[in-house]
């Protein structure tokens, strides 16, 4: 009975957690749209039926696709080099690499506007070498900028998914192929190919994903010219108050996600490789000549590059006074720190109602609250999970954990305004709604985070420990817990990076005068003024250092070393 | 000493341990021995503790163990898989036992020292477990399990992971240690070689049950049953009948009547043909005319495949003995006392 009980009991939380935050939201949004018409097809009709809403749901596809294609195009070179060749440099990249992931969608727009944008690096300096009136590189707003943008993010998913994958393959296999009488040609599309097509695949359709739902970078580098379903939610929501309309975009958009999300589940799950203990290094072997060796330094020098010069912009921009504001005449040469002391000014003064330092506090607040919540509810679920007597319940109830990773922000956000503004749950008011949100979108992560980390204590290595006379409380102290304990720092600090970056949700749900950061630049990038802009930068380089720091220190401190999503 | 009396145990219905009962006198080294799935592993589990047996008793020096959790038994267990704890390096990993009896720092750094020294890893205090060669995890792990001075180690299949010529080495460096410390212990192994070369006494283990207890001479000598002769590789063996006539013993086999010795059996039995008591040429008193079929060489001696009528033999002869070409008739002999031994059929 107890054996029965236990693991029940641990599942409950979880659950009664997405319950009441997420199924119940959600299935609020699916009231609202059916109640409008009569029939089940309304929703659709609605959507399907306006020529303007279809435009957006093409033009979501036609970003999403073109946006995968290209990651795929530049990710899959990479992930090769990464998993079959040594290179100087080769961790440093994929450092990196990870670290646009966790960076919040605002800062990433805000890096490429301060490279690209008509204030940013390239036109100041075309502008002042050839005396042009105005810039002449137009990024911002342009459907490029979306792409790039997208490229620049999920980046990481094909390296990491695809090249783990790939570097873990026996080189064997391989070199069996080639003995048999195959040449390099049909040893990749005989034998290679099909053996990686599951991780291709799965990255691919988590690349899909997150594209079809992104929301900063459509809004921010996209412009008011172009709208995805994600961007349109949010507008027929906060602009013209059209909930009906939102929550039939929402559905459509939630059956499109909800689908792909569970064909990533079922193959990710193929993904999981037995344990080969071979390390991926014997699988790296040296370029063939110095074509190939050039060729591979120039791509790969791109690639930092691509990586690197955004975030170096953003960081110098935040530095540098490059334009005519209130009380001053001309730009300065020179560093100066004077955005970042902008930070701390009487909010009084400020249109915004909401000083910067006060966004800060805000945020850290949120993000303290969001990692308190995420791992009282990631740990009781992963560990359910590891229990392999329940095998039958892990299997059906993994899937039901990924699901808000396939929800889009800005549809959890609405389903947050129309569903917890009554009874039983009004929470209008209340500060935990933010939180709530966040711990939502981060418990995937948490979960895929912890899972590997508890699998990884084997009964074993608790009967060694046994054996060599460790008490049952001091195999808790000294096996479970150190394993564990990289686990919960490696989860903590995903929830709070995803926390205090988090735009899409809180763009929807945040009161008007808590705004955090990422709203607060959004804020402060549609406002003309160079001070606002140096602040947005500046802003924007704390969000930066704060993140990547976080993803660097998760990258040191991953257990299992496995490249999961 | 540690003495096992009437252990069962049986998992979902399925027998894996049946009435084993077998003691180990102090500073003994007895090996496990037995195919794959024949409970070896199983009974490392319940002597150590880990498993708990449905019947029987586990027993250190008269004292009865069998409900003592395994972190109080004082035994050392080396795992197949090693199980080194990845979270703490070399010196984290042989340290532990020593500091969950709590024992001062100093001893422990001392101990752990002269453990590395031991199995030849010093300067490897600090290095990360997962970055090391199997044979380096294999004696971090034998080093773990000597380290707190267990009073009965057990070792499950410790060299199975290692190439041929450093198992050959380890396996010698290994005796030698545990016979200097006077170190009791319990050692499983697939294969008959390892524990011929470890062993004082082997116990064969076959689906659970003790085949066999004897001394590796006397189990080579006299195996006790036709599984055991099979396991260990003798390969001829014939169905026979045992006919009595007066004072005489005889076999009837398919090469005809054999004279055999003094037996209790009766009726069909199983005759082994040992292949190494059977000679070329017409010297011994039984003899046998046939033809060469094909060789294996391997390495110091070499086995000869010989089709007598429609029973195939095989003998087993020093390298330096030159074989004419296959197809060639050869003629056979050999002492009955010697080569011929009768055992039950199953």
């Amino acid at each position: 009975m107890r054996g029965r009980l236990v693991p029940l009991l641990v599942w409950l939380l979880p659950l009664s957690f997405l319950a009441a935050f997420y199924f119940f939201p959600l299935g609020s949004i699916l009231k609202l749209s059916f109640a409008q018409g009569e029939g089940w097809l309304q929703p659709f009709l609605d959507v399907f039926g306006n020529a303007g809403l279809r435009g957006v749901l093409s033009f979501t596809i036609w970003q999403a696709v073109l946006s995968t294609l290209f990651t795929l195009a530049v990710g899959l070179p990479a992930a090769y080099l990464v998993a079959r060749h040594r290179f100087p440099g080769k961790s440093l990249l994929r450092a990196l690499s990870g670290v646009p992931f966790v960076l919040p969608t605002l800062v990433v727009a805000a890096a490429f506007d301060a490279l690209l944008g008509p204030r940013g690096w390239l036109n100041l300096i075309t502008i002042e070498v050839f005396g042009l009136n105005s810039p002449p590189i137009q990024f911002v707003n342009t459907f490029g900028a979306i792409l790039v943008a997208h490229v620049f993010y999920n980046l990481t998913i094909v390296l990491r998914l695809v090249g783990d994958f790939w570097a873990r393959l026996s080189p064997r296999i391989e070199q069996a192929a080639r003995s048999l009488g195959a040449n390099p040609w049909q040893v990749f599309s005989q034998v290679t190919l099909p053996m990686i097509l599951p991780a291709v695949a799965a990255a691919a359709l988590l690349v899909f994903i997150f594209d079809f739902t992104s929301f900063g970078v459509i809004l921010v580098l996209g412009g008011p010219r172009f709208a995805t379903l994600e961007t349109e939610i949010y507008y027929q929501t906060v602009a013209l108050f059209d909930l009906p309309t939102a929550a039939a975009l929402a559905l459509v958009q939630l059956l499109c996600t909800l689908a792909l999300t569970v064909i990533y589940t079922r193959l990710s799950a193929r993904l999981s490789r037995p344990q080969d203990l071979r390390s991926p290094r014997i699988a790296t072997h040296p370029f063939a000549n110095r074509r190939t060796k050039l060729a591979a330094a120039v791509f790969l020098v791109l690639l930092a590059l691509f990586f690197a010069a955004p975030l170096g912009s953003l960081a110098l921009r935040s530095v540098s006074r490059l334009g005519a504001e209130r009380g001053r005449v001309a730009a300065e040469p020179g560093l100066t720190l004077d955005y970042y002391r902008a930070l701390g000014a009487d909010p009084r003064s400020n249109i915004f109602f909401a000083s910067p330092s006060e966004a800060i506090q805000t945020s850290l607040l949120y993000a303290g609250a969001t990692v308190a919540l995420a791992l009282a509810i990631g740990l009781p679920a992963a560990w359910a999970l590891t229990r392999r007597r329940d095998a039958f319940l892990s299997r059906l109830l993994d899937p039901i954990l990924m699901l808000p990773l396939g929800t889009s922000a800005v549809t959890l956000g609405l389903g947050f305004i129309v569903a917890l503004n009554s009874p039983p749950l009004d929470l209008r008011a209340s500060p935990a709604l933010i939180p709530l949100a966040h711990t939502l979108v981060a418990l995937p992560f948490v979960v895929r985070s912890l899972t590997p980390a508890l699998r990884s204590i084997r009964p074993r290595l608790r009967q060694a420990a046994a054996v060599l006379g460790a008490a049952p409380t001091q195999v808790l102290r000294h096996i479970d817990l150190p394993l564990v304990g990289r686990a919960l720092l490696v989860s903590a600090m995903f929830a709070f990076a995803i926390s205090i970056g988090e735009f899409g949700a809180t763009a929807l749900i945040a009161r008007p005068e808590y705004p955090t950061i990422p709203v607060l630049i959004y804020r402060l990038l549609s406002q003309p003024g160079a001070l606002t802009y140096g602040q947005a930068m500046a802003l924007g380089t704390i969000l930066m250092v704060v993140t990547a720091g976080g993803m660097l220190a998760i990258e040191k401190l991953r257990v299992a070393d496995v490249g999961e999503f | 000493m540690l003495e096992l009396r009437r252990i069962h145990k049986s998992f979902d219905g399925k027998v894996a341990l049946s009435d084993i009962s077998f003691k180990v006198s102090t500073g003994e080294i007895v090996a496990l021995l037995g195919p794959s799935g024949s409970g070896k592993s199983t009974l490392l589990s319940v002597v150590a503790g880990l498993e708990k047996a449905d019947r029987g008793q586990v027993r250190w020096d008269g004292r009865n163990l069998t409900d003592l959790p395994p972190h109080r038994r004082k035994f050392g267990l080396m795992f197949q898989d090693f199980a080194l704890f990845p979270h703490r390096n070399v010196f984290g990993n042989v340290a532990f036992g020593l500091q969950m009896a709590s024992s001062n720092a100093a001893q422990v750094h001392q101990r752990v020292n002269d453990m590395l020294q031991l199995v030849g890893l010093s300067g490897l205090e600090h290095r990360d477990v997962s970055s090391l060669s199997g044979g380096e995890q294999q004696r971090v792990a034998l080093a773990r399990a000597l380290a707190p001075q267990p009073r009965l180690l057990m070792l499950d299949e410790p060299l199975g992971s290692l190439d041929r010529a450093l198992r050959t080495r380890l396996l010698e460096e290994l005796g030698a240690l545990l016979r200097k410390a006077g170190q009791t212990s319990l050692y499983v192994t697939h294969d008959q070689e390892e524990a011929y070369a470890i062993a004082d006494r082997i116990v064969l283990l076959r689906a659970g049950r003790i085949e066999q207890v004897a001394a590796p001479e006397e189990l080579y000598r006299w195996p006790a049953t036709a599984f055991v002769a099979r396991f260990l590789g003798m390969n001829n063996l014939l169905p026979a009948r045992i006919v009595k006539t007066g004072r005489h013993t005889w076999l009837e086999t398919a090469l005809g009547k054999l004279p055999a010795s003094k037996t209790r059996l009766q009726g069909e039995v199983v005759a082994l043909l040992r292949p190494d008591a059977i000679k070329l040429g017409r010297s011994m008193p039984v003899k046998l005319n046939g033809k060469l079929l094909s060789k294996r060489f391997r390495g110091r001696n070499q086995q000869a495949i010989i089709m007598v009528d429609e029973t195939q033999l095989v003998i087993e002869l020093p390298s330096s003995t030159v074989l004419p070409k296959s197809g060639a008739r050869l003629s056979l002999s050999f002492d009955p006392r010697q080569a011929i031994q009768v055992f039950s059929r199953e």
